[in-house]
């Protein structure tokens, strides 16, 4: 039976934040298996906490797989993710997020009709959100100031007026994307390499394969919502390190 | 023929055709409001709807509280038409075609949702109904008062939208916005936005814009709420109203200007200096020299760019001949387009990488140490990284930058000083591994040549014989760090000459009279040195100063304050130093005494004295050692293609 998406999620400290995100990803995948899709659900714990590895078990019949690696990097735990993954197009989440239950199915079909094998999907709006925005909750349609939530909207790296060149200065699109295997087979992500002092995986992916002419599109009526992270995500504390994209490795592709 | 009374009844009915009547106005017409409005027309004599059919139409003077004739006017009447005002208009010809009395009524959407039938007029039924609330998809007029709390006992807000919120870029809703013509493409642009109104009003185009969420992303929001409520812990109701923005659009993101920064850094520029900004210092003289030597070797292409707000002066500042070597190079200010942004130096570490220069020279610039401090890893992984640290003195603006930055720079910069003794400083700062981060690069003097060494030294021997008093020379910006208190103290005991020249100069009137003010210099060369026989150089914090060495290096006797690397060049013997920590009085007592001695040394102990100066200057100061020093600063890294 060839299986249509592999559907990874990652985990790391996200604790009882995993449980949403795992009742989300439920969701997406019935949703997909409901529209026809054969999909495979795994998950990749690295260097888990205690209640990361409490919360994934009580919901192991939600995975197909659990992998389990000790990296702390987030490129190489995808990557390790990847390499398990059987289904013909790939999709990758982090665990403290939420998705549109029609994230899958609309983007599998995106990359059938469109017959463009080597395009990176992604939502067409992320939602982030924070739970701090409880303390200036708002009881009408005005947007509550010292709102830390707010929308960030995919832009197709096909659209008119589309400046590649933008990408050196910040990620245009979130690390949640969806592409046939193939992509990431070319494109593995690269290893955070603190002591050369270049991090930002997902940014720096997005400028690789932009670089390499792969098309960046967006998925219409399709949502990520992204809770905004605290101190203790790799991420953030990447980012606290001052690592930066190797940028200069793709200034000629990108016309810079 | 036709017999007179059918000639009546002709004219009747072409009266009853052309001129207005009561009846049609009157519904419409608010008099009690008319009379409130106008004061002028109770002494007109006139009945109120008398006064507006005959003047008040056609002079644009408003109905009732609702239609605004000068908006209806620039909206309809546009055809030549042959109607004294616009009211007539619309009680002819608008009420049957629908026309809006003003630009936030629409007219259909206000039959259907009252249930108005078809011989019903809107503009009556909006006058005279309070509970009309939407007049129009967008435009609520509680909404509209919730919004602009200026216009909360407005009866009609729409009024106030037609003839000021417009032209103001009020907010109408939660969801709309309305914008004038110019704005519009730019507006149009944001995501989800949607035109679903356009009106004239003053002659200018309008459109209103509905910047909504669509439904279908909204579900997929709320969806995910059901299932961890934290997704909407802002207030659902305020899903469409949060803070949107293009994930490519960096301006709006980032606040930075990122095309314009891409032009500011030339691609492969293979040296880039860093400075706070241009004016004339030691500083910007040492990073013009450093420009120069990567210029004049025609190998590197050298890039300058300042970081801090440009000061009046500065573009002068650049005409001066002691910044020379900076003027031919590339030349951007980086600060307007920075100062927005939450992070400056990650997007100045972002813009060397993707030059991939050979060398990066940051020179008393917060911004680019901030920027090493931050991101020196990766920037060390593409470039040389050197650090200067000029200013040393509490007093000078911004600085100390070594007790700031020094220990976080140090694991990915060279540290680069012109005087020992300020690396001596910061060595006990650092662990001993990182000592050889430190790098000691005298600053480049040009010699004058020997022929007008000769000839100042004979003037000022000549002056001697004839007894001339003695005359001074200074040389500095005027501020309280270089110890002008004591220079107006040592003129004031001394009573001698001194020529003071520099920025920032007081008035006259305020410093000793034989403290002459002479005005900034366009460069050390047009300092007319055979006037003076001794150089007197005060300041209680210095790194190297750069004029004792020009004056030494024409051979021109200096008494100078003890600070810096003054003793690293010149020994304790060859110039006078003052000691600067001792009492004000003291300091005053010695600099006296030192300017005594210069100006009474007899030959040949004075010739030997001058040329020695120089010679200490050939010696450390050697603009040849200092370009072979410079230049081998710039590492190998190529282009990666």
């Amino acid at each position: 039976m060839s299986i249509d998406v592999t559907a990874i999620i990652m985990f790391h400290h996200e604790g009882k934040l995993g449980t949403p995100s795992i009742l989300s990803f439920q969701k997406m995948v019935d949703h997909g298996r409901s529209a026809g899709l054969k999909i495979e659900a795994i998950t990749v714990l690295d260097r888990p906490d205690e209640e990361t590895v409490r919360v994934v078990d009580s919901f192991r019949d939600a995975f197909d797989s659990v992998l389990t690696i000790d990296s702390g990097d987030l490129g190489i735990a995808r990557n390790f993710g990847i390499s398990h993954a059987s289904g013909s197009h790939i999709a990758v989440f982090d665990g403290d997020d939420l998705w549109g239950s029609s994230w899958l199915a609309r983007a599998h079909s995106w990359s059938v009709n469109s017959k463009i094998r080597n395009a990176i999907l992604h939502p067409q709006l992320v939602h982030y959100f924070s739970a701090s925005d409880y303390m200036v909750q708002s009881r009408d349609h005005a947007a509550p100031a010292g709102s830390k939530s707010f929308h960030f909207i995919h832009v197709d790296s096909s659209s008119i007026g589309f400046d590649k060149r933008a990408i050196v200065f910040n990620n245009l699109w979130t690390s949640n994307c969806f592409a046939h295997r193939d992509v990431f087979k070319a494109f593995p992500y690269k290893a955070i390499d603190p002591v050369s002092g270049f991090g930002v995986e997902d940014w720096m992916w997005n400028a690789e394969t932009l670089a390499a002419g792969i098309r960046h599109a967006v998925v219409v009526d399709t949502v990520h919502c992204v809770r905004i992270k605290d101190a203790n995500s790799l991420g953030v504390q990447n980012s606290r390190q001052g690592l930066l994209p190797p940028i200069h490795l793709i200034s000629k592709q990108l016309e810079l | 023929m036709s017999k007179p009374r059918d000639i009546i009844k002709k004219m009747a009915v072409k009266i009853k055709r052309n001129k207005p009547v009561r009846e049609h106005y009157a519904p419409a017409f608010d008099a009690e409001w008319y009379r409130r409005s106008y004061p002028d027309v109770a002494t007109s004599g006139l009945d109120a709807l008398d006064h507006f059919m005959r003047f008040g139409d056609e002079e644009l003077r408003s109905p009732n509280p609702l239609f605004v004739p000068a908006w209806y006017k620039g909206q309809y009447m546009n055809d030549g038409s042959k109607f004294r005002g616009p009211f007539q208009h619309y009680v002819a010809i608008g009420r049957k075609m629908g026309f809006a009395p003003n630009p936030a009524v629409d007219v259909d959407f206000v039959r259907t949702r009252y249930g108005l039938k078809g011989n019903d007029d809107v503009l009556t039924e909006l006058l005279s109904n309070r509970k009309i609330d939407f007049i129009s998809a967008w435009f609520s007029r509680s909404d509209y008062k919730v919004l602009n709390a200026d216009v909360q006992d407005h009866e009609f807000p729409e009024v106030h939208f037609a003839q000021y919120g417009c032209h103001e870029g009020r907010k109408i809703s939660a969801f709309h916005v309305v914008v004038e013509g110019a704005a519009l493409e730019k507006m149009a642009a944001e995501p989800f936005s949607k035109v679903v109104h356009s009106f004239i009003a003053d002659g200018k185009p309008f459109s209103v814009l509905h910047l909504a969420l669509p439904e279908s992303l909204q579900a997929e929001i709320l969806e995910q709420a059901a299932i961890d409520p934290d997704v909407t812990a802002f207030g659902y109701k305020a899903l469409s109203g949060l803070n949107r923005f293009a994930g490519n659009d960096i301006d709006k993101r980032d606040l930075i200007d990122y095309r314009r920064l891409l032009d500011d850094v030339p691609m492969h520029s293979d040296v880039i200096i860093i400075l706070p900004c241009l004016q004339i210092g030691g500083a910007e003289k040492y990073a013009a020299a450093i420009a120069q030597a990567y210029r004049d070797s025609k190998k590197f292409q050298v890039c300058v760019l300042t970081t801090d707000a440009w000061r009046a002066d500065d573009q002068n500042a650049l005409q001066n001949q002691m910044l020379s070597g900076i003027r031919g190079c590339h030349l951007s200010s980086l600060h307007e387009n920075l100062r927005r942004t939450w992070k400056p130096e990650t997007a100045l570490a972002l813009l060397l990488m993707r030059s991939q220069p050979k060398a990066v020279f940051v020179i008393n610039s917060d911004l680019g140490l901030r920027c090493i401090k931050q991101h020196g890893r990766s920037l060390a992984g593409v470039t040389k990284v050197h650090s200067l640290l000029f200013s040393e003195s509490p007093h000078a603006i911004g600085s100390p930058y070594s007790a700031r930055y020094l220990r976080s720079i140090i694991d990915y910069s060279t540290v680069i000083s012109d005087n020992s003794a300020s690396i001596e400083t910061w060595k006990t700062r650092v662990g001993s591994v990182f000592h050889d981060r430190f790098l000691r690069i005298a600053a480049p003097v040009k010699l004058a040549s020997e022929e007008q060494v000769k000839v100042l030294i004979e003037n000022r021997l000549q002056r001697k014989r004839n007894h001339a008093p003695p005359r001074g020379l200074w040389i500095g910006r005027w501020e309280p760090f270089k110890a002008v208190d004591v220079l107006c103290e040592v003129a004031m005991q001394s009573g001698i000459q001194i020529d003071v020249y520099g920025t920032g100069l007081p008035e006259q009137s305020t410093v000793p009279p034989n403290l002459r003010l002479m005005g900034a210099l366009a460069s050390s060369d047009v300092v007319p040195f055979d006037k003076y026989d001794f150089m007197i150089f005060t300041s209680y914090f210095e790194g190297m100063p750069n004029t004792v060495l020009e004056c030494a290096a024409v051979g021109l006797p200096i008494v100078a304050s003890d600070v810096g690397g003054l003793r690293e060049t010149f020994g304790h013997t060859l110039i006078k130093l003052v000691d600067m920590k001792a009492e004000t009085s003291t300091i005053v007592s010695s600099f006296v005494e030192g300017i005594t001695e210069v100006t009474a040394e007899k030959e040949p102990r004075h010739s030997k004295r001058c040329w020695q100066l120089r010679e200490r200057v050939a010696e450390c100061h050697s603009p040849e050692n200092f370009k072979r020093e410079i230049l081998a600063l710039a590492g190998d890294h190529h282009h990666v293609d």
